[in-house]
Order: structure tokens, then C-alpha cells, then sequence
């Protein structure tokens, strides 16, 4: 069940900042279920998002001196889940080196489907579509497509090149296209 | 953003994905808690540090307060005490009545001896009469107190040949208005006093008393100064007695009566002083001088300092009339409280590479936060100096020689300002470990601080020679530095303990000049410009921050209270 969206109020940042036990978990329920999905979207397994969330959480309450109000403090938790949730990813790529795939050989010969194909799916269902991506690619691709970063800021992020990172965003969605024409059209060669 | 083109397949996962949300597991909000830092610890050192600058100021109100009550303690007394000189020995009455002959002009000192010779209550009127009526007092003497009536005529005749001496001269001192407050002017009243206080009973006592102050006199001053002690006593006597300028005829009989005694009070406090010896017949009579009641009466003279071993100046001295300054002494120990501004700033480390380090070279847990510090790094070198502040209480100690040493407690506040709006470029490396040039576009305007806690040790050294309020000299030292904390933008890695990216412990050099100028008997304004400079770099190596070490250039200013 999401918790209401209500914006963060100073009066429970501030109690959170005095270490105020009972004001930390409110401001836990309120954004947990949130970036709970935003840990989803990047790491490999659930278990890696849940680490990665509680180490999101630790994060904030240790570093909301740093919170300065410039912008809704949704935003700037979200963004401490989204770097939290790449290093998890890039420990785990560390891990488990995985072969290149290129995107160009898979699926070549299929229709690339409907946007609103999209809409049709369930959250869970292309969540799970998403996680069918080369992590490199979806993390290029969520970053882009539903953070909204740009190039340059996720070149910043991932620590690639610019170049490398549109790329990347280009073959993630073909391979998306094509994973989804194929949800589609499952009787398709 | 700026390279965002409207797509439909990217609008749609928007739509679907942002608000995406799961509720996480129950349990993960202990494993949270476990990690969080104890929640009174940050109230606990916050209260601690509000408090410390009121801890502070109160013991800088304190030390002020004690110093200003003592230098105007010592500053009163002391000028009388200083005024009086040794005659101040005689008691605390003397110095009163000192005070009370001291504001009478001289001429009308001298005038009110005469004229108010009747009057038993004054020290004039009652020598005067003692030496007027000396035959009579004689009487009186033996019949109460043989030994008093025996120095009444001592004195007497001691002080009749040495008016006679120096009568003209004297009385043109007198006359001069001279003796207002200074050490004549002491020693001119200090008889009178001394005579009251013995002479309660009669009036031989008091010319007894007014003998053994008299010495205590010529023991400090020289014989002619003797002799114009003893001149108010004498010359309204003079004029009473024998009506004009000549006391020989009533002074022989009394000579002769007081001879035996003379000899045994000279021989006793001024043999020492061969010019004091106004009393030729002393030889003479030195057999008769021992019996108990003399040697009862010298028990109860005030104890008075020994004569130097060698012939004392016989020079007159003139009335001092300045202002007595308070005695200097070097104390060993003081107390300082010091505190001033600093203008503060740092020093990047990494030679002509500001780079941050690879983040290959950190542990897992570090990389994200130092890949996160990367723009921090660059912004590093837009920072300009700031306006720091610093306080310090030390106790000093003064060794041989020059040399002192101090040590205390302090608290340090260094300083940057970044006010940059622009481009920043800057180095990342992928997971491969290959550089990579980036830019980006940040709009910053902020002051960053670093509070430190600090364990001052110094060593000073004075030069030149010190005049009697300004000493200066060298000061060195080092600071042990405990980081409190600070603002700053910078990140840590979470596996960091206390998950700041500082050292908690860093240590510094200073050097400077070290000045001190007296305001009171203990104590001194001091001034300190001084430089200071970290020999560690603040961040810690696994922060992935830039190397910093701080120095700053300043001025301590504060007080000096010397202990003892």
C-alpha cells in the first residue's frame, strides 16, 4: 500500500536530524515504498534492491545535514537510492562478469511493437521485461528514460563516456522494442 | 536534460515506472536502525558546543574581573605603601596618621605647632610641652615611668643639637612646601604616630615612643634627615622654652639626666649609624645602660630593618612627590586567555594533479561516495580564503632566562569560500580503470568550515630589552588538532566509522611574534600575530577528497594574569 504523497515536512527532517528515533521511521514509511521501485528498476535481484535500500536509508538519515531545501527532499532522497542502487549494480557486475550481449543479435527479426504496447503491460510485468536487459542497458536506460537524467549527467553517474551512453540508451531500447514485441506476438518466429 | 527529445516509448516507461513503488520488507527497517548512530549522541555534543563559547566567555570575564580587582587592589595601598616606604613597618595607624599630616600644607604644619602647643592632643603641642617643661616632665617621668621619662630627655636632647645643626635649613625645607606626600614627608610624620600610640598616659611616654620612632628614622634616612624629623617636635618646643633659636641652655641638664640612656639606645640602634650619632655624650653613660626597665622598653619597640654595612649617603633628599609606581616582579606563572580573527585557507595536496584517486584503489563500500566526491574535487579549486577565528587559554610558565613555555586548550574555526558559477571539468574513470574528461556545469555559492578543538604547546623567547610596560619576543609551537566538524558538501564513504571523509586527528605548526604590555602589577594585554599551517591533510585517504592541509595568518589578542 503507497503511503500518501505528501511533501516532506521541515518539522520531521528536523527531528530526523536530532536523531529522533520515531521521526526516522515516519520519514521510512513515507519514502520506503518508493524507493523500494527505484532499487527495483536497477539491481539484479530483490535481494541486492533490498540492501541497497537499506543502505539508501542509512545514507539519508546520516547525511541530512547535507539536505539543504534546494528542491523537494523526495527528489534528493530518490537521487541517493538511484547512485546507492548503481553501486550495488556495480559491485555485483564486479561479482558476476557477464559476456557482452549484443543487442543486434538478439531478436533482430522482430516488429518493433507499439508504444502503447507499453501501457498495456502490468508495472510488475514490465518491470520484469526491464530486468531481462543487460544491466549496463537498463541502467542507462531507467536512468534516462525515467530518472530523466541527461547524457552528460549519466556519463557523470556511471562513469563513462557521453558517447558511450547514448549508445548504449540506443540499443537498450531496441532491445526493449524487441522484448516487447515478442510479449506481444509470442507466436512470432 | 538539454539533449532530451520527445519519445513515446520514454514517456510511456515514465509513466509506468516513476511512482513504481513495493513495500519493502518488515525487517528491513531494524537492519536500518541497527546501522543508524545512537540518537542522543548528536544532542549531547551539540548542547556541548553551544555551551562551550558561554563556558568560555564566563572564564574570560572571570580572569578579566580578578585581574582588574587586584591591580586596583594593589594600585591603592600601594602608592601609600610605596609612598611611606619601610616606615610603613610601624603599623597601620602610622599610615593613616601619615595620611593626615600629609595634607596639611607645610606652613601651616609648621604654624599649628606653635600655636596649638597647649593642646594635649597634638603630637606638636605634646612634644612641645615635653620640651618646654622638661625639668617638669623629668619629674613626672621617674615618678610614673622612669624609663620613658629617661628617652623624653634623650630625645629631647638628641633633637635640640640636631635642630641646632641644621635649624635654618630645616626650616626653609619646611617652608618650601615640599613634603606633601613623599618618603621625607613619611618619616616627618611616622614619630608622631609612634608617639601616640605609646604615650597614652602620659607625656613622658610620648617623647618615649616619639625616641623610638625617631631612630627608626635615622635608621632609613641619614643623620641630617634625622634632625629634620625630629624638627616639628623641637623647634615649637624651641620657641616655647627658651624663646628663641638657641636650645643648649635647657638641652644640658636634660643631657645630663639622659646620658646613661642614650647610650644604651645608640649603642643598641645607632651604633651602626656613625652619622646618626647626635649624642656625643652616649659613651659616656653606656655603663649605666643596663637595667631591665630600658631593656623592656626596647622590647616593645616596633622591630625596625638592619642598616646597610656601609656608611649610608648623607645627602638630603628632596621630597618625592611623583607618583609611586608599582614594583615589577616577574612572576613565574600566568594565565592567558587569547582569541582573534585568522584569515584562513588551504593548501591542495597532489602536486600539479588535483585528480581525484581511481576508484579501483578504494574498497567497494568507498567507491561510490569518491566517485561522488569527483565534482567536489574540482570545485576544490575555485575555493577563495575566509575569515576564521580562534580561541585559546594557556598557562605560562617562564623558564631561565628568555625562554618560556605554554600549553592550554583552544578551539580553531578554519574557513573557505566558493562563490563559482560555470564550468567545471573533471576526471572520472570507469570500472575498467581508464581516465575519462568530463564537464559539467555548477553553480555554487558557499562557505565551508572545519572546527577543530586544539592542544596548544608554544615556546617564546624575548628580545631586546624590556622596557618597564612593553616586552616582545618570538613564539613557536604546534597544535594537536581534534576535528569537530564542520559544513561541508563533501561525502563519505559509508564505511567510514563516524562517516566523515576528515581525519579526527591532525596536527599544525605556528610561528609568530609574541608581544606583551603591562597594565598593572599582573597584569598584561597580549598580542600574538601568528601563521599556522597543518602538517596533515585533513580528508582521509579513503574519502577520495583531494588532499588539504589548512593554514591560516591571524591575530590573538587577550589578557595575561601572572599566578604567582
Amino acid at each position: 500500500m503507497p503511503p500518501p504523497l505528501a511533501p516532506v515536512d521541515e518539522t520531521l527532517l528536523a527531528a530526523c536530524r536530532r536523531g529522533e528515533s520515531a521521526a526516522q521511521h515516519q520519514l521510512y514509511q513515507r519514502l520506503a515504498y518508493l524507493l523500494m521501485g527505484v532499487c527495483l528498476r536497477y539491481c539484479p535481484s530483490r535481494a541486492e534492491a533490498e540492501d541497497a535500500l537499506q543502505n539508501t536509508f542509512v545514507k539519508i538519515f546520516t547525511r541530512l545535514d547535507q539536505y539543504r531545501g534546494q528542491g523537494p527532499f523526495e527528489a534528493w532522497a530518490r537521487r541517493i537510492a538511484v547512485t546507492t542502487s548503481l553501486h550495488a549494480l556495480e559491485q555485483h557486475r564486479l561479482r558476476h562478469p557477464a559476456p557482452t550481449l549484443d543487442p543486434d543479435d538478439v531478436a533482430h527479426d522482430l516488429a518493433s511493437p507499439e508504444p502503447c504496447a507499453v501501457e498495456q503491460l502490468a508495472a510488475d510485468d514490465l518491470l520484469a521485461l526491464l530486468a531481462t536487459l543487460p544491466p549496463g542497458y537498463r541502467a542507462v536506460l531507467n536512468l534516462y528514460a525515467v530518472e530523466g537524467y541527461s547524457h552528460q549527467e549519466i556519463a557523470e553517474l556511471l562513469g563513462i563516456a557521453e558517447g558511450t551512453s547514448k549508445s548504449q540508451l540506443a540499443r537498450a531500447r531496441r532491445l526493449l522494442e524487441r522484448r516487447l514485441a515478442a510479449h506481444h506476438h509470442p507466436q512470432l518466429p | 536534460m538539454t539533449d532530451r527529445k520527445p519519445d513515446d516509448l520514454y514517456d510511456a516507461l515514465r509513466n509506468r515506472l516513476a511512482d513504481y513503488g513495493q513495500e519493502p520488507p518488515a525487517q528491513l527497517w531494524a537492519g536500518i536502525k541497527a546501522q543508524l548512530p545512537l540518537p542522543v549522541a548528536r544532542p549531547q555534543l551539540r548542547r556541548r558546543r553551544r555551551w562551550s563559547p558561554v563556558l568560555l566567555l564566563g572564564l574570560l570575564l572571570a580572569v578579566v574581573g580578578g585581574a582588574a580587582w587586584q591591580w586596583w587592589r594593589t594600585a591603592g595601598p600601594g602608592q601609600s605603601a610605596a609612598g611611606t616606604g619601610q616606615m610603613a613597618t610601624t603599623g597601620p595607624r602610622s599610615e593613616n596618621r601619615t595620611a593626615a599630616t600629609a595634607s596639611v600644607p607645610p606652613q601651616a604644619a609648621t604654624d599649628v605647632a606653635g600655636a596649638v602647643a597647649a593642646g594635649p592632643n597634638s603630637p606638636a603641642a605634646r612634644t612641645s610641652t615635653g620640651t618646654a617643661t622638661a625639668a617638669q616632665a623629668t619629674e613626672l617621668a621617674a615618678a610614673k615611668n622612669p624609663l620613658p621619662a629617661f628617652q623624653k630627655n634623650i630625645d629631647v636632647t638628641t633633637l635640640n643639637r640636631s635642630a641646632a645643626a641644621t635649624r635654618g635649613r630645616r626650616l626653609a625645607a619646611v617652608r618650601s612646601g615640599n613634603f606633601s606626600a613623599g618618603r621625607a614627608d613619611a618619616a616627618y610624620a611616622e614619630p608622631i604616630t609612634a608617639a601616640d600610640s605609646d604615650a597614652a598616659a602620659s607625656v613622658p611616654a610620648m617623647g618615649a615612643a616619639a625616641s623610638n620612632t625617631e631612630k627608626v628614622a635615622v635608621r632609613q634616612e641619614t643623620a641630617p634627615e634625622a634632625s629634620k624629623t625630629a624638627r616639628p617636635r623641637v623647634a615649637p618646643a624651641e620657641a616655647l622654652a627658651t624663646g628663641d633659636a638657641s636650645p643648649a641652655l635647657p638641652a644640658v641638664p636634660l643631657a645630663g639626666l639622659s646620658a646613661p640612656v642614650a647610650g644604651v639606645n645608640q649603642s643598641q640602634s645607632l651604633a651602626d649609624s656613625p652619622q646618626a650619632g647626635t649624642n656625643e655624650d652616649a659613651p659616656d653613660a653606656a655603663g649605666s645602660a643596663q637595667n631591665t626597665a630600658a631593656a623592656g622598653a626596647m622590647l616593645r619597640r616596633t622591630p625596625a630593618l638592619a642598616l646597610a654595612g656601609f656608611p649610608l649617603p648623607t645627602a638630603q633628599l628632596s621630597a618625592d612627590t611623583a607618583p609611586a609606581m608599582p614594583v615589577v616582579v616577574a612572576q613565574r606563572w600566568a594565565l592567558q586567555l587569547l582569541g582573534g580573527p585568522a584569515q584562513t585557507f588551504r593548501t591542495l595536496g597532489g602536486g600539479a594533479s588535483l585528480e581525484p584517486l581511481p576508484n579501483r584503489n578504494l574498497p567497494p563500500t568507498a567507491a561510490g561516495p569518491a566517485s561522488d566526491n569527483v565534482i567536489a574535487n574540482a570545485l576544490a579549486e575555485k575555493e577563495k580564503s575566509s575569515t576564521g577565528f580562534g580561541l585559546q587559554v594557556q598557562a605560562r610558565r617562564v623558564l631561565s632566562g628568555r625562554w618560556g613555555v605554554s600549553a592550554g586548550l583552544g578551539y580553531q574555526e578554519y574557513a573557505t569560500r566558493t562563490d563559482y558559477s560555470g564550468p567545471v571539468s573533471y576526471t572520472t574513470y570507469s570500472v575498467s580503470g581508464l581516465p575519462t574528461r568530463a564537464s559539467r556545469e555548477v553553480s555554487l555559492r558557499q562557505r565551508d568550515t572545519y572546527r577543530f578543538a586544539t592542544v596548544p604547546v608554544r615556546v617564546s623567547y624575548a628580545l631586546g630589552q624590556a622596557s618597564k610596560h612593553l616586552r616582545y619576543g618570538l613564539r613557536a609551537g604546534t597544535d594537536v588538532a581534534v576535528y569537530l566538524g564542520g559544513s561541508t558538501t563533501r561525502s563519505a564513504p559509508s564505511a567510514l566509522k563516524n562517516n566523515s571523509p576528515y581525519r579526527p586527528l591532525s596536527l599544525s605548526v605556528m610561528a609568530g611574534l609574541d608581544l606583551h604590555y603591562r597594565v598593572g602589577p599582573r597584569l598584561e594585554l597580549l598580542a600574538q600575530p601568528h601563521a599556522t599551517y597543518f602538517l596533515t591533510s585533513l580528508p582521509k585517504p579513503i574519502s577520495g577528497l583531494t588532499p588539504r592541509y589548512l593554514w591560516g595568518a591571524g591575530a590573538l589578542v587577550g589578557v595575561s594574569y601572572e599566578l604567582r
